[in-house]
């Protein structure tokens, strides 16, 4: 099973927002936060030596990237909802625990290190990411309806000089990427588990934005799809001609009058 | 709504009802003309619900829209509940209200402008939705890309 991480740092939340851009991270945040364009977080502040605190980690519901991308969008009231929902997910009990079970696990780790080290470590915390990133997905699905948006899960599958080749779910093509982005991933492995955002322009250009997942060995082997069905396209209708004869096998149903709004 | 009597297939179902519809419907109502259909009476409030919605088959060598039958379920308590004030449809069989849903649900599919063509997923093992599905008309029959389920398919009197 793949999952996207449920948790994101600030700095990707501001190259969501301006990608490419030169403003700092903290006075990117400052400027949405003021905005209530993304949620506060989650802080935690480890401690090393003698209980010293050891530095601040701080990390944000990864609804701040759809809600960014919202605001990037000129959409401030989307965004300002879906990041009302982040916050519903950064204030409960359970996230915080995860938040601050995470930060014991090492300051100099990726979050993509932590996070594999938490559900290879502990069935509880493995649990419990899983539930997180449950809730995230299903705020996602209500809250967001651009469709290539949402995340893909993919694995890379091999490297070519330059170029890692991604396998993504539920598709058959491969996806090639530059090597160095997945460098600065921590991801450039073959078996890396990878998120990955389209984002159309238009004529002929699209943004794809890579983040590590996690691949979650044992277990059931449910996956947790952004939607559970793709919608169905055009491109590939069902053939359905093996199945269904040109005889009516449906009588037409007397009209029973149905309430409400269609 | 409770509808499952403790069948996988039933929780499944009662799962997908009391979690997922709802959003589901919200996001896809605009891309598939989403559609609910509920039976609610005044002093027993919610008691069958079912869904639809839009989909593409390759129907004689054209792309159609034809229709996607996700979900029928009925209150548990009331399975098999008799509908008596209902004329029979069909060979003088008393309506149940298993059977009065899904009749709601195809008089709205007929009112769509879709192609009269009608695919449902049930699981093999439950054999009262598969009798039910052959008594409407969905008959046609193929295997699904997971096994344990089956997809039936009708094409409706145009």
């Amino acid at each position: 099973m793949i999952v996207e991480l449920p948790l994101v740092t600030a700095a990707e939340i501001a190259a969501e927002y301006r990608p490419g851009g030169e403003a700092t991270v903290k006075a990117t945040l400052r400027r949405l936060r003021a905005r209530d364009l993304i949620s506060a977080g989650v802080a935690e502040y480890p401690r090393g030596v003698a209980g010293r605190v050891a530095g601040a980690w701080h990390v944000y519901s990864a609804l701040n990237l759809d809600a960014v991308r919202a605001a990037r969008a000129h959409d401030e009231p989307a965004a300002k909802t879906i990041a009302k929902r982040a916050a519903h997910i950064e204030s409960r009990r359970a996230t915080v625990e995860f938040v601050r079970r995470l930060a014991e696990l090492g300051g100099s780790a990726s979050l993509r290190r932590r996070f594999e080290w938490a559900s290879s470590l502990d069935d509880e915390l493995r649990a419990a990411l899983v539930a997180v990133v449950a809730e995230t997905v299903a705020e996602r699905n209500r809250l967001v309806h651009d469709t290539t948006s949402v995340p893909r899960l993919a694995l890379v599958a091999a490297m070519h000089g330059e170029l890692a080749e991604l396998m993504l779910e539920g598709a058959e093509a491969p996806v090639s990427i530059p090597i160095p982005d997945l460098e600065l991933l921590d991801s450039a492995f073959v078996g890396a588990a990878l998120a990955l955002r389209f984002e159309r322009f238009g004529r002929g250009q699209t943004l794809l934005k890579a983040a590590p997942a996690i691949k979650l060995d044992g277990g059931d082997d449910s996956r947790i799809y952004p939607y559970e069905r793709p919608l169905p396209s055009t491109d590939a209708p069902i053939a359905l001609a093996a199945a269904i004869g040109a005889t009516p096998t449906l009588r037409r149903p007397r009209r029973i009058p149905i309430a409400g709004p269609r | 709504m409770r509808c499952s009597t403790g069948a996988w297939f039933e929780n499944d179902v009662e799962t997908f009802i009391q979690t997922t519809l709802a959003d589901y419907h919200d996001w896809r109502r605009a891309h598939t003309d989403h559609t609910i259909v509920g039976l609610e009476l005044d002093d027993l409030g919610l008691i069958a619900v079912g869904s639809h919605e839009a989909e593409f088959v390759r129907d004689a060598g054209q792309v159609a829209t034809s229709t996607y039958l996700e979900c029928a379920a009925v209150r548990t308590d009331l399975q098999g509940a008799v509908l008596s004030e209902v004329e029979p449809l069909d060979d003088d069989r008393p309506v149940t209200l298993g059977r009065y849903i899904l009749e709601a649900l195809l008089s709205d599919i007929a009112e769509r402008a879709r192609a009269p063509i009608v695919r449902a997923v049930v699981a093999r093992e439950n054999t009262r939705s598969l009798r039910l599905c052959s008594r409407i008309g969905l008959t046609d029959e193929r295997d699904d890309p997971d096994e344990r389920f089956v997809q039936r398919i009708g094409r409706m009197v145009a």
